[in-house]
């Protein structure tokens, strides 16, 4: 029953997926609160997209990292709750555990991304170039990495709880700098898709480091 | 025998707390051996050393395949379907597409399960729930399986059920080490281990 690394991962993003589809929890914990947050700050400035429409980046951002902390808790605290997390470390290797966690928070987080940008654009004004939408991609991969390696924390650690907003928020500021950067008018988005790609570079070496010990009971 | 799995002078503290003294276990392919004791007395700290969960404070570990532990009740997530849940357990243990569905519909019937194999987990009884778990570890048939009270929300026929299931995952050459609080569970196992405040009585 050999597979390799690869293959373990592509199935583990395959049952959080399946997960995803028969319970939606992310997208009942994301979706409400993206919509509810652009439509509130449109009202609350009063329709103002001369003044919301050259913020629309950062608050996308904004959302996709708040969105984000819920999240967490699908990465391991609920496949501890449910009594899975075992058999998934039996099964699974930490390397293909990690892929396949992370590939499915991306997906998770680039959709709220999207959905944000969509209604800041219909809502605010916004207007994203290229530079500002491969931002949201290669960004929120970083972001889904940090946010996989602070799941494993709050699983293994309940009084850290508290600690996440503190931690998580400070750790995505890259993706949130960048982010919002490359997607500014008049900006070259080049060298801020670059230190994104370090960000996520970063993020990975560090997960990656920092796994055996996560793991460790 | 070829030994499954190998524990040489295996202890765990947690702090202070002595869980489990060294102890040494020899688990050959296709022996069953039953851990018993009171709540607390270090079986189910073994257990999970045994199956690679938890690193031991000293001592060593040797397995010679995947170990997996499973206690009544989990292994599946609550919003996945009974059968979908064992055929995704048998994707990422890597059987292949072709068999993942021959091999889940046979241990759904051997567990009773087929007439509720398209309902939710979180519409499952406690004991239904116990026969899934036993169907995950039997779908899979691991080198090591690491049974922690696996008939605890079991009715007569469930334990019935259970006893077979051991038998059947040694026939197969599975290495089967089961925690109980039932002497009369398994009376034909191949070794029997009784702890008592973390230390072998």
């Amino acid at each position: 029953m050999n597979r390799s690394a690869a293959q373990q991962a592509t199935h583990v993003l395959r049952r959080e997926l399946a997960l995803e589809r028969a319970g939606r929890e992310a997208l009942v914990a994301v979706g409400p609160f993206v919509l509810a947050s652009v439509l509130l700050l449109g009202l609350g400035a009063n329709a103002r997209t001369d003044l919301l429409r050259p913020l629309s980046p950062t608050l996308v951002w904004l959302l996709v990292l708040s969105a984000a902390l819920p999240l967490a808790r699908g990465v391991r605290a609920v496949e501890e709750d449910e009594d899975c997390w075992d058999t998934l470390r039996c099964v699974v290797t930490p390397g293909a555990l990690l892929a396949g966690k992370v590939a499915a928070l991306w997906l998770q987080l680039a959709a709220a991304w999207a959905f944000a940008a969509v209604l800041a654009a219909a809502a605010l004004g916004a207007r994203w170039s290229a530079g500002g939408v491969v931002a949201g991609a290669v960004g929120t991969f970083g972001v889904a990495v940090d946010v996989t390696l602070f799941g494993l924390l709050i699983g293994s650690s309940r009084r850290r709880v508290g600690l996440l907003g503190v931690l998580v928020l400070p750790a995505a500021l890259p993706a949130l700098l960048a982010g919002t950067q490359a997607a500014s008018p008049g900006v070259r988005a080049l060298p801020w898709l670059a230190l994104l790609l370090v960000f996520d570079l970063v993020a990975t070496a560090l997960a990656w480091a920092l796994l055996p010990v996560l793991l460790e009971e | 025998m070829t030994a499954a799995l190998d524990l040489e002078a295996v202890s765990r503290r947690f702090g202070t707390r002595l869980a489990l003294a060294p102890l040494n276990l020899r688990l050959s392919r296709g022996s069953v051996c039953t851990v018993e004791g009171a709540n607390g007395a270090g079986k189910t700290t073994l257990l999970r050393i045994a199956a690679g969960l938890l690193a031991p404070s000293t001592g060593t570990r040797a397995a010679d395949g995947m170990a997996l532990y499973a206690r009544s009740g989990s292994g599946a997530r609550a919003v996945d379907r009974v059968d979908g849940s064992v055929a995704r357990l048998l994707h990422l243990a890597g059987l292949p597409r072709s068999e993942v569905r021959r091999r889940a519909d046979d241990v759904l019937c051997r567990l009773a399960l087929q007439p509720l194999a398209e309902r939710r987990v979180d519409e499952l009884s406690a004991g239904e729930r116990g026969r899934l778990s036993l169907a995950l570890v039997a779908a899979v048939r691991p080198a090591i399986a690491c049974l922690d009270e696996p008939t605890a929300s079991l009715d007569v026929e469930g334990r019935r059920l259970a006893a077979e299931v051991v038998g059947d995952l040694a026939a197969v050459g599975c290495a089967v080490l089961v925690a109980t609080h039932d002497p009369d569970l398994l009376p034909d196992a191949d070794g029997r281990l009784v702890l008592t405040a973390g230390l072998v009585a």
